[in-house]
């Protein structure tokens, strides 16, 4: 019973992430059950089937068209559950409200660490209990979007923000805790040696990427962006 | 608008079940009916000499669902811009925004005796510059590890578009030019998607965005002026004293590598391994999105787990313990956070 509660929990994640308003716990919860075999294949065929079928309603060609899709369509929806029939009506608004928040939050974080780094806590792993369902991880900074909304339905939204941050990477680092515990985010600022490291392993990878160039010349920009003057 | 778009999610989701479900059904159906019609006039015209139609009304029929015209399929502007990015030459203003940032770069790309020489420098904020010589000639020669991988190749190609799903978004200016706008979303969620504007006369991609699985825009960079004549010599020289100069001839090298990755995303593969200050750097990809594993003997005061994040890209540290000696791993790419802590830790010291 567990099992299906669990499966419905990773289909609604799913449909958030379609939306753009999965939170970083959906992710987290779909990405692991998607690296973590077993119902990874199902999960994996339903995540694409969804961006085509997001892609076909909006009237968008797709490559390579299988000639077989629409039938494995049909006949997925047929096995799956109608969803978003949520009797929790109060929760489900709690929820839209939260992810409603939370663009606007990350770009707050954002703007407060134009200097110095800030250090979320979290737990890498993620406990699991008997019943299969996820314990709770703490919130914490990711790749900072360029703009601070989703991007609604395409890419025309230029949400410019010119405020001035520094170069420097953002750093997090992970704590391995004890299953359960809270831990609260704490800040520090991270050493010369560790900032150089991190900006020598940029540099060196974006070189690599440049080489390989399917992104043309973008990873040299990324590549110079966090040079520093020569002292 | 964004209160708009985040109050009906719901409604969204049931409207593309909908669809989902009406779609396979009327497509089925029309198939059907034109396959009985086809049935029914070959029947009928059995006897007579008409057998032609039929199978006319057939290849209509499946007409619908194949390409119209070559330029309007998602495979060619991907391969025309496989094409630009080894072959052209080209000088232009850029803007590079992220970190919620917006900057300004001069670029030039010349080509130099059969070489690539490209050179970058930031108008905006402190004085960067990078002048870079050689790179790509010889690594993209057939039988070399990048060759197989890259967009270029017909191999990397497929390999793209069985990782995303390639579409036509429409056409867009850029720079004062025409563009088409192609996106490649990712199929699972272990690499970050792509908004490229492709420039329609040179496959020169005018735009480029990172997004990831939220929809949010992590970088773009984007052209505001360029200039397709041939590039003097003069325009390929650092600029600015401080400029850094990247002449890797041998970065392409493919060492043996002493580490085995237990976990790689699907679709990812070695493309480079060679060795860096204590260690060794690894290179994976699927052909658009690049990682790059680091494995380094640094000493204590590297010790630290967690990642760094600026812009699109992420850097992911930990460490593997080999008997006594303790080694840094640092997974560094345009990747999702989550995908770069999997590599990290599937990482194994060969037998």
């Amino acid at each position: 019973m567990s099992h299906g509660k669990h499966q419905q929990r990773l289909n609604e994640s799913l449909s958030a992430m379609m939306d753009g308003e999965a939170s970083e716990l959906e992710i987290q919860r779909l990405l692991k059950e998607s690296s973590a075999g077993g119902g990874a294949d199902d999960l994996g065929q339903r995540w694409s089937r969804y961006q085509l079928a997001a892609s076909v309603m909006r009237g968008e060609q797709v490559a390579p068209v299988d000639l077989g899709l629409a039938a494995s369509i049909s006949v997925a929806i047929d096995e799956e559950p109608a969803h978003h029939v949520q009797p929790d009506v109060a929760a489900n608004d709690a929820g839209a409200r939260s992810r409603w928040w939370r663009p606007l939050s990350r770009g707050a974080v954002a703007a407060t660490v134009a200097f110095a780094a800030v250090l979320g806590v979290q737990q890498i792993q993620q406990p699991v209990t008997s019943g299969g369902e996820l314990v709770a991880e703490v919130e914490r900074p990711v790749q900072q979007p360029v703009q601070s909304a989703p991007r609604p339905s395409g890419f025309y939204v230029p949400a410019l923000n010119t405020r001035s941050v520094s170069t420097m990477p953002l750093v997090t680092p992970e704590q391995r805790g004890v299953a359960g515990q809270q831990n609260l985010p704490a800040q520090l600022v991270p050493s010369a040696d560790l900032m150089r490291h991190l900006n020598r392993v940029m540099v060196e990878h974006s070189e690599q990427a440049a080489q390989m160039g399917s992104q043309g010349m973008v990873p040299f920009a990324r590549a110079t962006y966090g040079e520093q003057p020569p002292e | 608008m964004l209160k708009r778009f985040q109050t009906f999610p719901d409604k969204a989701n049931s409207l593309l079940l909908a669809l989902l479900l009406v779609a396979p059904v009327i497509q089925a159906q029309d198939q059907a009916s034109e396959q009985v019609k086809a049935q029914a006039q070959a029947a009928a015209s059995a006897d007579s000499e008409l057998v032609r139609p039929p199978l006319l009304v057939v290849a209509q029929a499946g007409g619908e669902s194949a390409p119209l015209d070559e330029d309007q399929t998602p495979a060619f502007w991907l391969n025309k811009m496989a094409e630009a990015v080894t072959s052209l030459e080209y000088r232009g203003l850029v803007t590079f925004e992220h970190v919620g940032m917006l900057e300004t770069l001069e670029v030039v790309r010349g080509i130099r005796g059969g070489e690539l020489v490209e050179r970058v420098r930031y108008l905006s904020g402190t004085s960067r510059e990078l002048v870079s010589r050689g790179h790509d000639a010889h690594c993209r020669r057939e039988g070399s590890p990048l060759s197989r991988a890259g967009i270029w190749s017909r191999s990397g190609q497929q390999n793209v578009q069985a990782l995303y799903h390639v579409l036509l978004r429409g056409d867009e200016r850029v720079a004062d030019r025409d563009a088409v706008v192609l996106e490649l979303r990712p199929k699972d969620m272990h690499r970050l998607g792509m908004m490229v504007s492709v420039d329609k006369e040179t496959g020169l991609p005018l735009k480029s965005l990172l997004v990831n699985a939220n929809g949010q825009i992590l970088e773009r960079y984007q052209f505001v002026q360029l200039d397709l004549s041939p590039v003097d010599d003069s325009a390929l020289v650092a600029q600015t004293d401080s400029a850094r100069k990247s002449e890797t001839m041998a970065a392409c090298g493919s060492i043996v590598s002493r580490w085995d990755l237990r976990w790689v995303p699907p679709g990812f593969k070695a493309v480079a391994a060679r060795e860096v200050e204590d260690g060794e750097m690894l290179v994976y990809s699927d052909g658009l999105s690049v990682f790059t594993v680091f494995i380094q003997s640094l000493g204590p005061e590297m010790n630290f787990n967690g990642r760094a994040v600026r812009g699109a890209t992420v850097a992911y540290m930990d460490h593997i313990l080999v008997g006594e000696q303790r080694y840094t791993i640092t997974v560094v790419g345009e990747i999702p956070v989550q995908t770069a802590q999997l590599v990290a830790r599937g990482i194994a010291a060969k037998n």
